[in-house]
């Protein structure tokens, strides 16, 4: 298995984003970077779409890492102190959690 | 189905969101689908729509029975209670038909990994035998409806692999499914969309070293082939033609493009004891060593066959590239490099409407093959009528019948170049119309001294206007155009309308990017032209084509 670095992850995090817009009509696509707001004020995903990225890391941590991240059974909002949660912030709060 | 997109209704039991997303991402797909409210599937099929309205029916087996949810929960269930469950469901489906253009509805699935014990397909026993008899109670039920088409979900679930029931997503979205599925079942519908709108394939053609048989004939010789006998690969090229056969026999056209010597080429298919193909199966070929895709184009101008309606079959990436480049609307997949997988290749390409098989279908490569015979005799003339005239061609019109309706049904669904309006009839649509006086449709049949072409031509009027005519249908196969055929619709159409007492005879064409030739020929018809409207006075005879005959069968008019 790779090492999870924090960089590996914010990599991981943008192409479980990527295949999202993949599925999705031209017009509603957003863009990957890792200042990108995904969720909370201002937030790229609607309730569907947090749902399916957080699915989505779920499952590509456990395909890359072997790691067991349990993402989908908490609230997510309350995990963070910020208002809102970009690509970034959202790539070290699980590097925090696979090394925790 | 023309051209313009109309509403899809997503109707279901459990979360369709994300596969809503992807259809409207699938710019070619000819709906737009629209979310019914969550779990209300009886009331958003019942709800009143536009005509052109169709809808995707997508419901879980435990939500359709209460007897499949018991035996989810290992209650022993009772099959007939269970049956009676599903044909609930099925008059929902059969009304819902009535005012509804189309309606898909995908199977039902439980995960496979779901397990019940020794007996769990036994007949009246366990819940995938349940099932299984739910689904084929279903697809019983339905089967008399032509515009419910159930989809084949099992086939989404295996090309979507091991994740393709998601657990987390359904306890987070009510979505049972992961994308993966959703973007299967979006390319079968597309799939569909494409065999129901006319665009599906009519011409194979295909290399011959190592796709029609293995080895190269120049090098090894006719006699050292890998065709048939007691060797894996060998077997496999004959399960390969045998496949292309099959798919002759149901009105596919094949033919030919190969660089290699015209002459040991076909001593190869004439004289090899297991070819499958052979000569009078190809309606043209190109054996020679020029531009494999310049053959093709020419070999496609010659049938008068739509680029998009061609699939080329080579084993050569070099050949697919070079054809898919200069050749952008055939289809060109890729080809598996090994030979054993290339009929399960050809098997799964999801480019053929087999459904139905009419008369014409069984003799479509010959009556290509009569149609090069017809234009080989034109260069012995040199005034056109003198040619037309030699022809000897009878036309035969009737009114719609039983006997014809497949052939009528397929034409609509298939004719792009000479359609006015390109609207695809549905096969409920078209048996509402038998029924109603004032939308009478004729068949045209035509053949000359070199043999039947068959069903070929449609002429439709509405009639509800008391003094005009309109030209709902004109319709004529690309394998007769330029026969004068054309003329004789309009005489028809004109004859008619004077008889049922009407001034004025009106066609309205609809532009598609494909039937230029149906406008074409309007413009030089003699008809009147006010921008897409074309008018004839019946006050005047629009005469029959002098270089031809004509049969008029009893009019319903």
């Amino acid at each position: 298995m790779p090492t999870a670095t924090p960089e590996a992850i914010e990599d991981l995090t943008r192409s479980v984003l990527a295949r999202m817009n993949d599925d999705l009509p031209a017009s509603d696509r957003f863009s990957t970077d890792p200042t990108t707001v995904i969720i909370g004020d201002g937030g790229v995903l609607d309730s569907l779409g947090i749902a399916n990225f957080i699915v989505g890391m779920e499952e590509a941590l456990e395909d890359s890492y072997g790691a067991s991240v349990s993402l989908s059974d908490q609230d997510l909002t309350g995990l963070f102190d910020a208002p809102h949660v970009t690509v970034r912030s959202f790539a070290t709060f699980v590097h925090g959690r696979i090394n925790s | 189905m023309g051209d313009v997109r109309t509403e899809l209704l997503l109707v279901s039991d459990f979360n369709l969101a994300n596969f809503a997303g992807i259809l409207r991402s699938r710019e070619s797909l000819p709906w737009t689908p629209r979310l019914a409210p969550l779990d209300q599937v009886v009331s958003a099929l019942s709800a009143p729509t536009s005509s052109d309205a169709s809808a995707l029916v997508w419901t879980r087996p435990e939500r359709i029975s209460a007897e499949f949810q018991r035996a989810l929960q290992y209650v022993p269930a009772d099959v007939e209670r269970s049956l009676a469950e599903v044909d609930g469901f099925a008059d929902v489906l059969l009304n819902a038909a009535r005012h509804h253009r189309l309606l898909f509805v995908p199977t039902w699935q439980i995960p496979l990994a779901y397990r019940s014990g020794v007996s769990e397909l036994r007949y009246g026993h366990g819940l995938h035998g349940l099932l299984a008899q739910m689904n084929m109670r279903l697809a019983q039920r339905v089967a008399d409806a032509p515009n419910i088409h159930l989809m084949h979900t099992a086939r989404w679930l295996q090309q979507a692999g091991d994740g393709a029931w998601s657990d987390r997503l359904w306890y987070m979205t009510k979505t049972p499914f992961s994308n993966a599925v959703f973007q299967a079942a979006a390319a079968d519908l597309q799939a569909m969309a494409d065999q129901l709108g006319g665009r599906s394939v009519k011409l194979i053609v295909l290399d011959l070293d190592d796709t029609l048989w293995g080895g190269i004939v120049g090098d090894d010789g006719w006699e050292n082939l890998h065709l048939g006998g007691h060797d894996a690969t060998g077997e496999s090229f004959t399960d390969f033609q045998r496949t292309l056969k099959g798919l002759k026999e149901r009105g596919i056209l094949l033919a030919i493009a190969s660089k290699n010597d015209e002459s040991v080429a076909l001593e190869a298919i004439d004289k090899h004891p297991e070819m499958v193909l052979r000569r009078d199966d190809f309606v043209a070929m190109r054996i020679d060593w020029n531009d494999k895709a310049s053959n093709i184009a020419d070999m496609v101008r010659s049938l008068n066959i739509g680029l998009q309606s061609v699939l080329f079959i080579d084993d050569n990436p070099v050949e697919r590239s070079r054809v898919r480049e200069f050749l952008p609307e055939v289809h060109v997949p890729e080809w598996p490099a090994n030979k054993l997988l290339y009929d399960s290749a050809l098997r799964s390409l999801p480019l053929f409407n087999l459904d139905t098989l009419s008369a014409e279908d069984t003799q479509r490569t010959k009556l290509y093959q009569d149609e090069a015979e017809r234009e080989r005799t034109r260069a012995g003339h040199t005034d056109v009528e003198d040619w037309l005239r030699s022809l000897e061609t009878e036309v035969v019109v009737a009114p719609l019948n039983d006997a014809d309706f497949t052939r009528v049904h397929q034409l609509f669904g298939k004719t792009n170049q000479f359609n006015l309006t390109t609207y695809r009839w549905t096969e409920h649509e078209l048996r509402e119309r038998m029924a109603d006086p004032l939308r009478p449709i004729w068949s045209f049949r035509v053949r000359d001294k070199f043999g039947d072409a068959g069903l070929t031509g449609i002429l439709g009027l509405y009639l509800k206007d008391p003094s005009t005519a309109v030209i709902s249908d004109l319709v004529l196969s690309c394998r007769v155009m330029g026969r004068k055929v054309e003329e004789t619709l309009l005489h028809v159409a004109t004859e008619q309308a004077r008889n049922a007492g009407k001034i004025v005879v009106r066609a309205d064409f609809i532009p598609t990017p494909k039937n230029k030739p149906c406008l074409e020929f309007l413009q030089r018809s003699g008809f009147d032209q006010a921008g897409a409207s074309f008018t004839w006075h019946t006050d005047r005879r629009y005469e029959r084509p002098s270089t031809l005959a004509l049969t008029l069968g009893p009019s319903p008019v």
